[in-house]
């Protein structure tokens, strides 16, 4: 287990990427009219084509290096990291659902009702906590003290909701 | 004799000045700010650009001078704050401290969080009197010269910015040059300022906004350490029992010494960054720590801890603020979103900056020095006590203290923009972050790319319309070709050093 | 049957109150909670909103919570407001941009989708020049430029920014249109470039350029309102130099289309004496806009005019969709 799968894989993600991009930057944007007028298309091409470049010359390298020699580099760690990144993919994309489900909940039902929810949700399901004191205590805390200190106090805007909202 | 009598005048001038800002409301105000831009800053996810927002109508009743003191106090400690969670957690409270997260973190991982923050306190706070010396004396000849800088020479500044990704790739320069490439393009997507046509948005009214650079920031630093935090293995509790050792430790004033020169270095670099309208904190900072990296005896210690890699950004971005004040007062330009509310502040008290402020409001504009210096003062003592308490959050759960850092960045994202579209992009750039780090593809080019893409692309475009197309202006000003070489010079050191590692590889 | 009709009477007594909680709710007088009111854009608009909503504040006896909601040259924000409940707590802080952001296709209602409340403020816009050039009024300008070899460098914030089409609509109206290069800058960094001389003109808020204008360092030309400016009141308008413009930017606020007249009309008191207040004056002058209140039926024509303008104008510059 080196570093060559994975990049492999990530080489060419972002070449699918990057050609995608382009594909959409040369549809939607319209070009410059010269004369100095770079216009707003020319720096999201080329970005989009660098990347595009430097991902096939990612992928072609770790292609072209055997798996034997693989990367001579720090290869204990290397190898835990990947791992680790693999380990965690269902968690980060569930901590990302969450977030858009808070999100989604502060512009519709408020801070003070999304907060304890959300919280309350990632207790459960990422860190399985299922000791009721801490369940209760953490998410009515964290929502209490951050609407007194940031609403009450500092005055921040917190959001409220459209559909009802509370505090 | 006319010497004599110019210097009576700034002596009256001078003690006016010092009338005006050493009333108790002055000071109360002044310290009211440090304060609440230190908790803005030191927080994750919160910014002083939002504290300073918050504070700008609370300066409508009141004098100019406790008013501007205000504002600056904020502007002042939200800077030096921002260094607190960069230490502590990785998560950099600003971005001009995300160059600080490189040493700062590692630090702390070594159980020397109080050193790191004692020592970004105390050269913040050189940094911050230095510039503003810089200023107090030179302040009609830095703001002439920085009036040369142009759309070309600014490019050619942020060019020179960019190349600095070389040196923090990490092992891989080609990963490195990825992850720059795609901070780049993040922030292309949402209305162009120039054709004002939308890019990348889909259609979407949302889009429109494009990604929000603080957004951005607090994905790529705080949704990574979430995760960690909230996935890791309970029984491996190893890793944690080290950072919990916290002590309290102040810097040796030995260690001080030894770099001094680097602190007046990098103060100089500071100053002047600043003082270019438009170019900003953050370049600053991570020019700094490039340049400490680059002259260090030690340069392979970078990056696992190393205490000149928290000096030089920390010193470079708090020169930052007395820099940003010579265009803000002398031409009336703010330099950044923030340096914006200051002018709001001035402006509402009738102090219109530009050419005709130093004539008018003479004795407001030496008020507003004193301010700066009683506001680094607060900032200082503030500080070192603020720092006995902050060290103790890594006492704190990592699993709690996860969800509290969650929910403290989606109110700061919301914040910005009181949209929840920000929390969504939060979210996604956090989680691809992530995914980028396991693989092992570093994320500091990531921020510089979207740090100074927007410049880098608006500024070059406008040289462009100025010349009407003819590539000229980037050969024929000396300032341009200055930085270019510079440029080329990073870049170079950076193939030479990685060739010289591959072939030592060979040999071995 | 004794429980029952407990029951039965309990029950009722509990609907009615009910009722009678959400009826008064409905009846009680507007407003009796803090009034939302976004704010499209940083800067000036900002601060000014800041202000306005402290001294309406008072007026109304509830907090108006100025919120940014910026984004899209304003876009976000409209689409928000259209997007919430017209109950009158739920206002905008507009301006002109809502013409500019319909016309160039970013949102898909129009003015239309907002009832109005007041008018505030206007802001004039200025034209100045390199003091170097000599030139001192309208005349000076127009005989230089098309004495030019080349184009004429105009600096504005961004192609169909505020700037952009008051410059057109200028040029236009003096015949200088084929002699107009722009320069877009991202930030409002006009004045500095002109005092560098890297741009030839600019047209910017006369607050922007007073202090060069004491300093000697530039000339304002004209203004491009109807009247004078307070900070720059030796300056003619272009209407006093023979050139037939009349723009300006107003500020104000609307609420969704819908909202009940009553509380549009106490906004609407609310506003007016806000800006007849000293504070409001006081930073009127200090900060370099004029206040202008208008009532509600009047800021109507005056935004449906206006956008019938600003339509029209987008179009000839190519930029509406």
């Amino acid at each position: 287990m080196t570093n060559r799968v994975p990049d492999i894989g990530l080489g060419a993600t972002l070449a699918i990427l990057a050609a995608i991009w382009t594909w959409w930057v040369m549809g939607t944007i319209p070009q410059g009219l010269g004369d100095g007028e770079i216009g707003a298309r020319a720096f999201p091409l080329t970005f989009g084509i660098i990347l595009l470049l430097l991902a096939v010359i990612l992928m072609g390298r770790r292609i072209l290096s055997s798996p034997a020699d693989g990367e001579t580099e720090a290869d204990g760690s290397q190898n835990k990291s990947t791992e680790s990144g693999r380990l965690k993919r269902t968690p980060a994309l569930l901590l990302l659902a969450e977030i858009v489900l808070y999100g989604f909940l502060l512009e519709k039902i408020g801070f003070v009702l999304a907060t304890p929810i959300v919280v309350l949700m990632i207790m459960i399901v990422h860190l399985r906590i299922r000791s009721i004191p801490k369940l209760v205590a953490m998410p009515f805390g964290l929502t209490l003290g951050c609407w007194v200190i940031f609403e009450k106090i500092l005055g921040i805007y917190l959001a409220n909701g459209t559909w009802f909202n509370i505090g | 004799m006319a010497l004599g009598s110019t210097s009576d005048r700034s002596l009256d001038l001078f003690l006016q000045a010092l009338s005006l800002a050493l009333t108790p409301m002055a000071i109360g105000a002044i310290g009211l700010g440090a304060l609440v831009g230190l908790i803005f800053g030191s927080t994750p996810g919160l910014t002083f650009t939002v504290a300073l927002a918050l504070a700008l109508p609370m300066t409508f009743s009141m004098d100019p001078v406790p008013a501007m003191g205000l504002l600056l106090g904020t502007y002042i400690g939200g800077m030096t704050g921002g260094s607190v969670s960069a230490i502590l957690l990785g998560i950099p409270g600003t971005p001009s401290a995300a160059a600080t997260v490189l040493d700062g973190h590692p630090m702390t991982k070594q159980g020397e969080a109080s050193i790191a923050l004692g020592t970004a306190v105390i050269v913040s706070v050189f940094g911050g009197i230095f510039s503003l010396a810089v200023m107090v004396v030179s302040v009609d000849l830095v703001s002439k010269l920085a009036i040369g800088f142009g759309p070309a020479e600014i490019f050619a500044l942020v060019l020179f910015g960019m190349s600095t990704i070389c040196g923090l790739c990490g092992d891989s320069l080609l990963k490195g040059l990825i992850a720059g490439v795609l901070g780049l393009m993040v922030m292309t997507i949402g209305i162009d300022t120039i054709e004002g046509v939308p890019r990348m948005t889909f259609g979407s009214v949302n889009m429109l906004q494009g990604v929000n650079l603080l957004v951005a920031l607090i994905g790529v630093f705080a949704i990574p350490f979430v995760i960690e935090a909230l996935s890791e293995d309970k029984n491996a509790h190893s890793q944690n029992t080290r950072v919990i050792r916290v002590k309290v430790e102040l810097p040796k004033i030995r260690l001080l010494i030894r770099n001094a020169w680097l602190m007046v270095r990098c103060s100089i670099l500071g100053t002047g960054i600043g003082a270019i309208p438009g170019a900003g904190g953050p370049i600053a900072s991570f020019l700094a720590y490039d340049h400490a990296k680059r002259f260090s005896k030690k340069p392979e210690r970078f990056g696992k801890g190393n205490i000149e890699g928290v000096i030089a950004p920390e010193t470079a971005n708090n020169a930052v603020t007395g820099g940003t004040l010579i265009p803000l007062l002398s031409l009336g330009i703010p330099g950044d979103p923030a340096t914006a509310i200051v002018l709001a502040g001035l402006m509402i008290h009738g102090i219109t900056p530009g050419p005709a402020l130093f004539m008018n409001y003479a004795s407001e504009v030496y008020g507003i020095y004193v301010a700066v210096v009683l506001a680094y003062i607060w900032v200082l003592g503030l500080q070192l006590v603020g720092i006995r308490i902050f060290v103790h959050v890594l006492k704190i759960p990592r699993e709690m203290l996860a969800l509290t850092v969650l929910v403290l960045c989606a109110v700061g994202a919301f914040s910005i923009r009181n949209s929840a579209f920000d929390i969504y992009a939060m979210g996604v750039i956090g989680v691809l972050a992530y995914f980028l780090i396991a693989l092992r593809v570093p994320i500091t080019p990531i921020i510089l790319g979207m740090v100074l893409g927007p410049t880098l692309e608006n500024e070059f475009r406008t040289a462009m319309m100025l010349s009407n197309g003819n590539i000229d202006v980037f050969y024929t000003s000396p300032t341009v070709l200055i930085f270019f070489t510079l440029a080329l010079l990073v870049i170079g050191l950076q193939l030479k050093s990685e060739l010289t590692r591959k072939t030592k590889h060979q040999d071995n | 049957m004794t429980f029952q009709t407990i029951f039965k009477n309990s029950l009722i007594a509990a609907i009615s109150s009910i009722v009678i909680a959400f009826g008064g709710a409905v009846q009680a007088e507007y407003p009796e909670k803090p009034v939302d009111m976004t704010v499209l854009f940083g800067g000036t608009a900002n601060t000014i909103a800041q202000l306005l909503s402290e001294l309406m504040s008072d007026e109304l006896g509830q907090p108006i919570v100025p919120v940014s909601r910026t984004g899209g040259g304003g876009a976000v924000g409209y689409s928000h407001v259209v997007g919430t409940a017209p109950d009158g707590y739920n206002i905008v802080w507009n301006s002109n941009s809502i013409s500019t952001t319909h016309h160039t296709g970013r949102v898909e209602f129009d003015y239309t989708a907002f009832t109005p409340i007041a008018r505030v403020s206007t802001e004039i816009p200025a034209l100045a020049v390199n003091a170097s050039t000599g030139w001192t009024n309208l005349d000076d300008f127009a005989s230089g430029v098309s004495a030019m070899d080349g184009k004429l460098k105009v600096g504005i914030s961004g192609k169909g920014s505020f700037t952009h089409l008051t410059s057109a609509a200028l040029f236009d109206a003096m015949g200088l249109a084929d002699k107009v290069a722009y320069i877009s800058y991202g930030k409002g960094k006009a004045p500095v470039e002109l005092l560098a001389g890297r741009i030839d003109a600019a047209i910017q808020w006369p607050g922007q350029f007073a202090s060069y204008v004491e300093s000697g360092d530039l000339n304002v030309l004209a203004v491009t309102g109807s009247e004078r400016v307070g900070v720059l009141s030796e300056v003619p308008t272009a209407q006093e130099q023979g050139v037939d413009v009349d723009i300006s930017m107003w500020r104000g606020l609307a609420a969704p289309a819908g909202t009940p007249i009553a509380a549009v009309e106490k906004l609407q008191a609310a506003a007016q004496a806000a800006v007849a207040s000293d504070a409001f004056q006081e930073a009127s002058k200090n900060i370099g806009f004029s206040p202008a209140f208008l009532n509600a039926t009047d800021f109507g024509t005056l935004i449906e005019s206006d956008d019938a303008f600003y339509g029209a104008l987008l179009q000839r510059l190519g930029l509406a969709k």
